[in-house]
């Protein structure tokens, strides 16, 4: 039931999220809320399995 | 003759309840601080309309303009908007968007106070503005008091409703128009032309027209005409300085943002601390490329508190669902939409009951009010469905989960509702009341009416003693 994808930036080091249809995104990118930097959601995803 | 506005609103409060009205001199940052008073309020469990007289904006430098919150936040203050009751106030708001719409009336540029400024190109800077960054996840300032208009392409009819705006520029807004909204709808049909839509954000006016201006309509209906019919008066309204004759805007707004939004175009918006009281995930939303900014004199930017403890959003249901129930179950007292299901997910329905079935046939009915509306729990008249304790006691004591649940899978639902899957989501009720006359119930506690009115505490005990007696805890 996940609604969340959780990524940890790779500048500041502080985790959010973006919305689960970022998967079908290809090569989505997502943005650090906390120094706004952007990255590769694939590069920087947290897994919890 | 003045028409209704922010600043009339504020005078006529300010003098009618001193008491509710707070103004902050020192200086505040933009950046969480300005919320964090929010916040500390809100744990106190107190709505003050606030006044943010110093502001620093998000660039650390002083703002010309003052920022202003609470001023929907409170089902009091909507009542005082619109000459209702604490009781009455949303299905009064709902009569009177259904029933006495007003048209609008267009008046020359240069009556209108939202022209007194005007800023367009390289001169407009959003951020100048005391634009509110509220939350810890959110990744800047956002306009949350904002009335985000469109036009459908089809019929030129507008549509209006508030919708989150991450500034991310001087001149660049991204807004979350979620899947279902009309504005989402608007969108997606001058994208299938290839045509850029038009929009503007108004911010700051009378409560009463914020509040016609936001009720749930079908589509395409003209949320202009509502506002008039909430404030009893003709909006006064004037075409826009860039998006042509025919985008109109309320003249009497404090501030006006316009803009196009470009097809197909997308960018990072979010997180977002959201009604939900959860932060709603990062999105790729559309962006606003601003084309003008027009404002009053003295400006008083307008903020909106989501996600504390207000009751605007549930206050707006209260009406569509009574007058959905009210189709089905003439006994229909009361509705109630309580901040503890964040205004949206929970509705209380009061009705007096005269046949078994009314509950669950009331509860079908208001399920179908909106696809964020989940739980909804039928009580008797004898019940305070303001007071989510005698609610919850009524379903102790007067329901029976293996007769009086309804339970509907595979219902469209809140798409910032952290527990759903997808869009789709489980909806449900209760029925809590006793069994319909002529059949007995046992009796609720009661100390004799003639002596409640004979012993009166204040004849017993001094004033001072019963006031700081502790409330208990559970409360």
């Amino acid at each position: 039931m996940a609604k969340e994808i959780w990524f940890k930036c790779s500048k500041c080091g502080k985790e959010s999220y973006c919305d689960i249809y970022f998967d079908k995104i290809p090569d989505a990118e997502v943005m650090c809320p906390f120094c706004l930097h952007r990255m590769k959601l694939k590069e920087v995803r947290v897994s919890f399995s | 003759m003045p028409y209704k506005d922010l600043r009339m609103f504020l005078a006529s409060y300010e003098k009618d309840h001193p008491e509710d009205v707070i103004s902050i001199e020192k200086e505040l940052s933009t950046i969480y601080e300005c919320a964090a008073i929010a916040q500390h309020f809100e744990d106190l469990n107190k709505l003050p309309l606030i006044l943010f007289e110093n502001v620093m904006t998000a660039r650390g430098e002083r703002s010309k303009y003052r920022c202003v919150i609470n001023v929907l936040g409170d089902r009091r203050k909507l009542a005082y908007a619109i000459h209702s009751t604490f009781e009455d106030v949303a299905i009064e708001w709902r009569r009177r968007a259904d029933e006495h719409k007003i048209r609008p009336v267009i008046i020359p540029k240069d009556k209108a106070p939202c022209k007194e400024n005007i800023r367009m190109g390289d001169k407009i800077d959003l951020l100048e503005f005391p634009i509110l960054k509220h939350h810890g996840m959110d990744p800047g300032p956002y306009i949350t008091a904002g009335m985000f208009t469109c036009y459908d392409p089809d019929t030129g009819i507008d549509n209006i409703a508030f919708h989150r705006g991450y500034v991310a520029g001087p001149r660049e807004i991204r807004s979350l128009l979620t899947p279902f909204t009309h504005a989402a709808l608007n969108l997606k049909k001058h994208e299938e032309r290839g045509e850029a839509m038009r929009v503007a954000y108004w911010i700051g006016h009378h409560p009463a027209i914020l509040m016609g201006a936001q009720t749930r309509m079908a589509y395409p209906a003209s949320h202009y005409e509502a506002a008039g019919g909430l404030a009893e008066e003709p909006l006064r309204l004037v075409p826009s300085e860039t998006l042509g004759e025919d985008f109109l805007v309320p003249a009497d707004a404090e501030i006006v943002i316009e803009g196009v939004i470009l097809p197909g175009i997308r960018d990072l918006e979010g997180p977002f601390g959201e009604y939900t009281r959860y932060f709603g995930p990062q999105q790729m939303s559309p962006i606003i490329n601003v084309t003008a900014v027009t404002y009053r004199n003295d400006a008083i930017y307008h903020s909106f508190m989501v996600g504390m403890n207000n009751n605007f959003g549930g206050t707006q249901e209260e009406g569509t669902i009574y007058s959905i129930v009210k189709k089905v179950v003439p006994q229909v007292q009361r509705v109630y939409c309580p901040v503890s299901g964040s205004g949206r997910f929970h509705a209380y329905i009061q009705i007096r009951k005269t046949n078994e079935g009314q509950p669950k046939e009331a509860i079908l009915a208001a399920l179908t009010a909106s696809e964020m509306m989940k739980h909804v729990i039928v009580v008797d008249e004898d019940i305070n469905i303001y007071d989510d304790r005698w609610v919850l006691w009524a379903v102790a004591t007067r329901s029976q989960w293996d007769k009086d649940i309804v339970v509907i899978p595979g219902c469209r639902g809140a798409k910032l509702d952290p527990s759903i899957d997808g869009v789709i989501t489980t909806k449900g009720g209760i029925d809590a009341t006793k069994p319909a006359p002529p059949a007995r119930y046992s009796q609720k506690l009661y100390v004799p009416e003639e002596v409640m009115k004979k012993i009166r505490l204040a004849d017993f005990i001094e004033p001072d003693k019963i006031q700081s007696a502790p409330e208990a805890y559970d409360r």
